[in-house]
């Protein structure tokens, strides 16, 4: 796309219009990735300032090689892992056991909105939603996800366990519960 | 189970992973306007650094400049003019033993010597005698010229004597020559005469000239002991204690003054000029900084405010954290959001990024409550330019000098932010501070010698504001700093 290579450089240059043409652009995905990582809209929306204004301070540094659109989200996710460093360092969650929770059936996954969804991964609690969303989201594994957030590999997995854990449970509970009604 | 995984990641990831959402378009006009923000903040910055780098040049220029122009004031006459009179009658000075070459004169130049110290009229008479001898022995001198063509002739006609024998003409060419040797003698004699009397004609001259320099010189040597310059670089951990007080309608909206004492890091370059023996003058260029904090309000049951805050959780969004958070009124006064502190009111342009505003208090005066657990910390930084006047107490290797004085301080950043455990955020600035604040610094100074001109210094201070540092009539807000300035001061 070479618009959007034009606008990138003029970005690094400081234009003022590109940057905004930039951030119309890109804001409304990097706003549903930090709305992954955060616990509420306005910890989103901070993150996404943050966000951005790390992307035009470093744009120049930007070398045109891979997908400026990810290079922006692993921006974005960076500035929610540092907060998560910051805030968090000092409450270690006690790893949990595994274990197997309900099925879902098709027809709940059919149900549910992205909205939904999004507002059950944003009531996990910070570790166990950092562990998911850099696993299943960002696709990194266990001992990637073990180094960016100083925890062991045996944690990072029991947390994502636990986020699964949690996430089905209220999956089931919400939607099951609007099943239950519908079959009623 | 693997599969069922699968499907729970599977099914957030096809729903999520391409999510979008429109922010708000306030965050686009925050960004822009933190982007001006931390231009406008590195433009002062390369500003304050400059400054203060060309006020520790302009420091050593001036004391460089009077170093230089002290030189120039140093009597050359004495060091460089190179005549023998000047040179004679100072040796004469010094040393007594007599190291001169020539017996004649040395007896010579202690007649110099009495006649030095005699009166001017008997200089004149001196000069008097002195021009009548030389006018003599001119006149000798002439004579002599004439002899000697005489005596040129006279040995030729000695030879043809000698030849022709004739003892008459012998006898008395004989004599001839011998009063022509005799003469010969005489013009020898007066030839040094002469210069001696030439010598003790200049000294007797130059003597005043000589005296005057030599006095000048001890003069010089006493006035590099006492009158000098000395530039420092001192460095000032200084305690400051928050001295505040507001008017009861101020207080009663006020954020709760956090720890009144900080430790704060100052310093800066010193110019000291010592005008006598025991009193020096000092000025400079040094950067303060004062601090204020404010701290979490209680979450009391029995305020009628707790009644009407939303649940905690809606704040926190944990249920962990100590039932405390910041409470504090806000007025919202055309767009501008203002807090009081024990400091001053903070302007606050940027909310800190935990903080929620609660407008649902219609029936207070106030707009808002700013509801955060963040705490709130008020920075002030200063150029302070000092007139302190040390007494020396004790001069010597270690000195103890007693100070006091005044200081003109300037504000030149004034911040304010919230603390969180996050960081520290800045949220506005505190209105109303005055430009320019004057306060008296009182303490000790200590000095050890390190080398002639080097010393170590440290000097235990207090210093008090005068007034107020904010105009606002609510509040005054009058700090004091105890500090111990340490460094090196170079003396020359």
């Amino acid at each position: 796309m070479k618009d959007l290579r034009q606008l990138i450089i003029d970005s690094a240059a400081g234009k003022a219009k590109a940057q905004a043409k930039l951030y119309q652009y890109l804001a409304p995905k990097m706003f549903g990735v930090c709305l992954r990582y955060s616990k509420d809209q306005t910890e989103a929306e901070d993150n996404l300032q943050e966000g951005f204004l790390k992307v035009f301070e470093k744009i120049d540094s930007f070398r045109h090689e891979g997908s400026f659109e990810g290079w922006v989200r692993r921006i974005m996710v960076n500035v929610a892992l540092e907060k998560y460093r910051r805030n968090n360092l000092m409450h270690p969650v006690e790893d949990m056991t595994i274990f197997d929770g309900p099925g879902l059936s098709d027809q709940i996954i059919a149900e549910m909105s992205a909205r939904d969804l999004m507002k059950i991964i944003q009531e996990l609690p910070p570790r166990y939603r950092m562990v998911f969303n850099l696993y299943v989201f960002e696709g990194l594994n266990h001992k990637e996800i073990a180094d960016e957030m100083k925890i062991s590999v045996g944690t990072s997995k029991s947390n994502l366990a636990r986020a699964r854990m949690i996430l089905k449970d209220k999956v089931v509970k919400v939607f099951g519960e609007i099943e239950n009604n519908y079959s009623a | 189970m693997m599969k069922e995984k699968n499907q729970l990641d599977d099914m957030f990831r096809s729903k999520l992973d391409d999510f979008e959402h429109e922010p708000p378009s306030y965050v686009w006009s925050r960004i822009q306007e933190k982007q001006m923000g931390d231009k406008r903040r590195r433009t002062f910055l390369v500003w304050k650094i400059s400054g203060v780098a060309a006020a520790i040049l302009l420091a050593f220029l001036l004391g460089w400049q009077l170093h230089q122009s002290q030189q120039d004031l140093s009597p050359r006459l004495a060091d460089e003019k190179p005549t023998q009179a000047v040179e004679i009658p100072a040796k004469t000075q010094s040393s007594t033993s007599g190291t001169t070459n020539q017996e004649g004169v040395k007896s010579e130049q202690e007649s110099t010597e009495k006649k030095a110290s005699a009166s001017t009229n008997i200089k004149t008479e001196t000069t008097t005698k002195t021009n009548t001898v030389i006018n003599q022995l001119q006149a000798k001198r002439k004579q002599y010229t004439n002899q000697t063509s005489a005596s040129i002739s006279h040995e030729n006609i000695e030879q043809r004597l000698d030849e022709n024998r004739n003892s008459d003409q012998l006898q008395l060419l004989r004599s001839l020559k011998g009063e022509i040797n005799h003469l010969l003698d005489d013009k020898q004699l007066a030839e040094v005469g002469l210069q001696k009397l030439e010598r003790s004609r200049l000294s007797s001259i130059e003597q005043a000239v000589v005296e005057e320099n030599a006095k000048l010189l001890a003069g010089n040597n006493e006035t590099n002991k006492s009158n000098s310059w000395q530039v420092g670089a001192m460095l000032t951990p200084g305690y400051n204690i928050n001295q505040s007080s507001q008017s009861m309608q101020y207080a009663s909206n006020m954020a709760v003054p956090g720890s009144k004492e900080n430790m704060q890091l100052g310093g800066g370059i010193s110019v000291e000029y010592k005008t006598g023996k025991r009193w020096s003058i000092q000025s400079g260029v040094y950067y303060s900084k004062l601090d204020q904090l404010s701290s979490n309000q209680p979450y009391r049951a029995s305020d009628a405010l707790y009644a009407e805050a939303p649940g905690q959780d809606n704040i926190t969004g944990s249920a962990t954290n100590e039932a405390s958070y910041f409470n504090t009124a806000i007025r919202v006064n055309q767009g501008e959001m203002q807090m009081n502190t024990s400091a001053g009111v903070i302007a606050i342009d940027n909310l800190p990024s935990t903080a929620k505003l609660s407008n649902s208090f219609e029936s207070l005066s106030n707009n808002g409550i700013l509801l955060t657990q963040t705490d709130f910390e008020q920075n002030f930084e200063y150029i302070e330019i000092p007139l302190i006047f040390r007494y020396q107490l004790i001069d010597a290797t270690f000195g103890v000098q007693l100070l006091g004085g005044f200081n003109a301080s300037v504000l030149i950043g004034n911040d304010a932010y919230a603390i969180d455990q996050s960081g520290k955020d800045r949220i506005g600035s505190t209105q109303d501070m005055n430009s320019v604040n004057y306060s008296t610094t009182v303490g000790f100074g200590l000095g050890y010698g390190l080398t002639k001109s080097l010393s170590l210094r440290v000097e235990p201070q207090m210093k008090y504001f005068l007034g107020s540092l904010n105009q606002n009539s609510n509040v005054t807000f009058k700090p004091y700093t105890i500090g111990v300035s340490t460094g090196l001061s170079y003396q020359f």
